[in-house]
């Protein structure tokens, strides 16, 4: 019995593990459902969310008209609802044909902004030949990529991208771009060319290009609208306004329509008035046959233009019109009706008249006028040969002038070289003297001699006559005078040197009148200017000279010498006290380069840019021409050079002269 | 002045934008001009430094805290999404925030505990009622920090630890913690909470088991390699979806281990300790929990139930609004398992469990708190660390 309840026992409690696996392994199957079940539950709620932002994104898209609002509601929706980190909308640029960026969205760094904000492609671009060859979308990510699309990746700084065309066209109006930076793509909405993943963008693709279709065509209807309601405006004002008459006839001549114009010219107040009146435009013509002449034209489908013809007004006056018209043929050649525009040209016609008769009475004029144009013409000849031998006398004044300051120059040289020559003819003169002195007591001394010689060869007495003869000796100071002889004899030689020095040097310094050219040396120049000009400057200042090596130039030597002259002898002008004056000269890339400073009292601003004029003085009457700047401007201009100033005020002053260096 | 709180989010993509208007929402519901402190909680996607910066500079001078999470939570919004921030401002002349942030947990969670004590230690005063704990959640292993963490702050009676783990949205590379104008990795943030305040909170988690009591036959640490002689994995092989091997994050949520609830807490708790299954190793078929075991543990494998999470909200909520006594709360924070989330419930029935819970405190209590990869709270005074688990703190 025992037995029996432990066997059932035991055969329950097997049944019990069996069930219990099963329920085990029902379970496990269960947990594994309720984990897939959470999984697709997340990603349905995913899409249902998706989905119904779509739907209130459609309405949002539905009531943006302008194409940039379309962008921006799209831009947002696609960064904040779908998910995408970036992007872009290309507009299409026709002038250049290529596609822009029009607006963008999660470009959150102002220097990543910036760089896409100016990003284009081309229509062309290879990039986007799947597009135009029917393929919904370019698409780059990590199992598809190529060098190309990578690169213009890295232009719209996203490593994951796809671009949409948008638009029904063969040739989209936009592009629209989507795509994940390398560091945020795994936040984001990944990229990939899987149904699922395209499902929501490419839905969104579809809507802005249904939605930029027709806001195309709703802009291209209201401009069409807009432009005829614009065309209406300008044609009626220009029908309205129109100072010329514009105007419609049947063939039988009623007017169908006519302005303000065509009526005021036919004297009516108001078109309603003209068109209800003349029934028959013929009736206007004052010559019924010019009416024929231009009906024959019309007729035949010709326009006419500039038909002067004389109208009758409303009130039986006469005026003159131009017509210019355009006749209507139906299919069959039958004349409808005619255009025409009126101008009143009665004025005019008087104008003519009138203007024959100023013709002839002009005619007259102009004989008048040419027969006192002649006497006139004598006379002004007359005063040409006045103002002729004025100038002449200008010139010539100019040229006392120069010559003046010419000879102010030679006179301060003569001064100057009149003092180093008095100096060593002064003693030169004093030694002649002595020397004739010492020759009279040579004189006598011979004669001495010759006497004391004569005695002794008649009366002897050698002893006697040798110590009278010393005595005489050293009464004349003969020893002395020999000794002294070549002492004096030297310094004549001495003093006549510098003087033929001298006379070289104002020779060299005199070519001032050659006007022929030669090769020379500024430095030399300069050298023998200062010489000349030595005893000027000596009491005025110490001179410091700082010449450079310069090359020989071709020029003409005298004319500088005067510019370095007039130059030096201003800076010694210059001084107040005693000074340094400072010539330099240097030659750098083909320039020979010249200046003279002061340390002067200097020339004020605005005296500075006066001080080449002719005639400008700062010194005392009487005591400058006026004329020495003058002078080295236009020697230092014949000689291609320039010549600038600088000067500050109890500083002093430099004047710099540059001249080409001239080879023969 | 007494205080003011105001808790304000943004879900814009523009990091910049987002700061300043989480901020900007935050001040209106304050109603101040300039907060004390400041807390934050945002999501993964946005550039992180260019986030704190924008909300350093509309909220000058005030100490900020805050991590990343999977998503936030506050009174308006509980969006598990990539790009959301909010931020709690608070202006307290009763009630003081003070912080500490330690760098570089380098898996060395108990110096990091150490180092953390020292640097609060001396924050600590007689009305601190609580720390809350923001720690990187890839890294932290909350057992050896605990340990040298009470140790060196030499507290009678512990002090109340409250937080959440930084996460990163499933990545799994990088999460953040926010100190004034700092973005770091791997490390802790916190702060304490001191003053005229009490604290009331909640925990539950909403798991149950399935199948029978299994064993830990070897493991080392927070790696369990092996369940009744079995490699882990195979172990667990039957429960897991296919794909779990590439989709282990995914997967491992369906699933999670449980461990009898310790004597000394269980009362006052349920009866499993939840943990998640952080990592696994295929090679060595090992799995990797947030806190550490030892051989012979049983175990039972558990699965969510959602009716169970449903009923332990309103557990808690009728708890807290007892423990209250009809005060309202100055805030509440949440910390709210990724578990928890949108991975088990429809947008709908989420949306229903935590306005609910928010509902019950008080709807126009400000209200923060993140999407964690692990709680921390205490039970029965002991601090402890969960897995599923809500825990709701409201300061009053």
């Amino acid at each position: 019995m025992i037995s029996e309840t432990a066997a059932k026992q035991a055969e329950e409690l097997m049944a019990l593990r069996r069930e219990n696996e099963a329920l085990s392994e029902q379970l496990k199957g269960l947990v594994k459902v309720e984990g897939r079940l959470y999984r697709y539950q997340e990603q349905l709620d995913a899409q249902l969310l998706e989905h119904q932002e779509l739907y209130q994104f459609n309405r949002r898209l539905s009531a943006s008209l302008e194409l940039q609002d379309i962008f921006t509601v799209a831009a947002e929706f696609i960064v904040n609802n779908l998910g995408y980190e970036r992007v872009l909308f290309f507009g299409y640029d026709e002038e250049n044909d290529r596609y822009a960026v029009r607006a963008l969205d999660g470009y959150y760094r102002r220097e990543e902004c910036d760089a896409v904000g100016s990003l284009a492609i081309a229509r062309t671009d290879p990039l986007l030949t799947p597009i135009f060859s029917g393929e919904p979308c370019v698409v780059c990510f990590e199992g598809r990529r190529s060098p190309e699309l990578e690169s213009f990746g890295a232009l719209m700084k996203v490593s994951e991208y796809l671009i949409y065309p948008l638009g029904t066209h063969a040739r989209p109006v936009a592009l629209l771009a989507v795509g994940n930076s390398p560091t945020k793509a795994q936040f984001c909405r990944r990229v990939s060319d899987s149904e699922m993943a395209l499902l929501g963008i490419g839905n969104l693709a579809g809507l802005l290009s249904s939605s930029i279709e027709n806001q195309i065509l709703f802009a291209n209807t209201k401009k069409a609208l807009e432009q005829e309601r614009l065309a209406e405006v300008k044609y009626r004002g220009i029908f309205e306004n129109a100072i010329e008459g514009i105007f419609q006839t049947t063939p039988q001549g009623m007017f169908v329509s006519c302005n303000p114009a065509t009526a005021e010219i036919l004297g009516y107040r108001s078109p309603e008035e003209a068109m209800a009146t003349v029934t028959d435009v013929s009736t206007l013509y004052v010559n019924p046959e010019r009416r024929k002449e231009l009906f024959r034209e019309t007729r035949q489908g010709r326009k006419v233009k500039s038909f002067e013809v004389e109208f009758y007004r409303k009130d039986g006056t006469r005026c003159w019109v131009r017509l210019s018209v355009s006749p209507t043929l139906s299919a069959e050649g039958e004349l409808l009706f005619v255009d025409g525009v009126m101008e009143d040209i009665s004025e005019r016609k008087e104008v003519e008249a009138a203007i024959q008769l100023l013709n002839e009475e002009l005619e007259q004029r102009v004989i008048d006028r040419t027969r006192a144009l002649e006497e006139a013409n004598a006379e002004l000849k007359q005063l040409s040969g006045e103002l002729e031998s004025a100038y002449t006398d200008l010139k010539l004044t100019h040229s006392r002038m120069l010559q003046q300051e010419k000879m102010a120059s030679i006179g301060q040289l003569a001064a100057g070289v009149a003092h180093e020559i008095n100096n060593p003819m002064g003693f030169i003169i004093s030694n002649l003297n002595t020397l004739s002195k010492y020759a009279g007591k040579m004189a006598q001394f011979v004669a001495l001699q010759e006497e004391a010689i004569g005695r002794l060869c008649r009366e002897g007495g050698a002893a006697e006559v040798a110590r009278e003869i010393d005595e005489r000796k050293r009464g004349l100071k003969i020893p002395y005078v020999v000794e002294d002889l070549d002492h004096l004899i030297a310094e004549c030689l001495d003093g006549a040197e510098r003087v033929k020095k001298i006379v070289m040097e104002l020779k060299s310094f005199s070519r001032l009148d050659e006007s022929e050219q030669k090769q020379a040396n500024l430095n030399e120049g300069m050298e023998s200017t200062i010489n000349i000009v030595w005893n000027e400057l000596k009491f005025k200042a110490e001179l410091k000279k700082e010449y450079g090596e310069i090359p020989t130039t071709l020029c003409n030597l005298g004319q500088l010498n005067q510019v370095f002259m007039n130059l030096l002898m201003n800076a010694a002008q210059a001084m107040e006290d005693f000074g340094v004056i400072t010539v330099r000269t240097a030659c750098d890339n083909g320039v020979i380069r010249v200046s003279v400073s002061d340390s002067g009292c200097g020339i004020p601003t605005d005296k500075l840019k006066r001080v080449f004029d002719p005639f400008y003085t700062t010194k005392e009457v009487g005591k400058g021409t006026g004329l020495g700047l003058s002078i080295v401007y236009d020697i230092v201009k014949k000689h291609n050079g320039e010549i600038h100033v600088e000067s500050e005020i109890g500083k002093g002053t430099t004047f710099t002269i540059t001249l080409p260096v001239v080879s023969p | 002045m007494a205080t003011s709180v105001g808790v304000g989010h943004s879900t814009s993509r523009n990091p910049a934008a987002a700061g300043k208007e989480a901020v900007r929402k935050a001040l209106e519901q304050a109603a101040i001009a300039a907060p004390d402190f400041v807390l934050v909680f945002a999501t993964v996607g946005y550039d992180q430094q260019q986030l704190i910066d924008s909300i350093r500079e509309a909220t000058v001078g005030a100490q900020l805290c805050g991590c990343s999470g999977e998503g936030i939570v506050t009174g308006e919004t509980f969006a598990e999404t990539n790009f959301g921030v909010c931020v709690m401002v608070v202006a307290s002349d009763e009630m003081r925030f003070e912080g500490a942030c330690v760098r570089g947990i380098d898996r060395k969670a108990d110096e990091a505990g150490a180092r953390l004590a020292a640097q609060l230690k001396p924050l600590l005063a007689d009305d601190t009622r609580a720390c809350v704990l923001l720690a990187d959640g890839l890294v932290f292993n909350f057992d050896p920090f605990l340990a040298s963490f009470q140790a060196a702050l030499g507290r009678e009676e512990p002090l109340p630890i409250f937080g959440g783990l930084a996460a990163d949205n499933w990545a799994l590379q990088t999460t953040y913690q926010y100190f004034n104008d700092e973005v770091i990795s791997e490390g802790i943030v916190s702060f304490l909470v001191s003053g005229k305040l009490e604290i009331v909170w909640g925990i539950h988690h909403g798991c149950v088991p399935v199948g029978t009591k299994r064993t830990i036959t070897r493991c080392d640490g927070n790696i369990i390699q092996e369940i009744d002689g079995m490699r882990a994995l195979d172990a667990l092989n039957d429960y897991l979806d296919p794909d779990w091997m590439t989709q282990w994050n995914k997967s491992s949520l369906n699933l999670c281990l449980g461990f009898k609830t310790p004597e000394h807490i269980r009362q006052g708790y349920e009866e499993y300790v939840v943990r998640y299954m952080a990592g696994m190793n295929i090679d060595e078929g090992s799995v990797t929990i947030q806190s550490e075991v030892a051989e012979g543990t049983e175990l039972w494998i558990l699965r969510r139930d959602k009716e169970l999470i449903f009923s332990g909200v309103a557990a808690i909520s009728r708890q807290l609004k007892e423990e209250l006594a009809q005060q309202k709360p100055r805030f509440v924070l949440q910390f709210e398992c990724v578990g928890r989330g949108k991975v088990v419930f429809r947008e709908s029935e989420k949306g229903e469990l935590i306005s609910t819970l928010q509902r019950e405190l008080g709807g126009d209590v400000p209200w923060i708190g993140f999407y964690t990869y692990g709680e921390i709270g205490p039970i029965s005074s002991y601090n402890c660390f969960h897995n599923f688990t809500s825990v709701v703190v409201a300061v009053y």
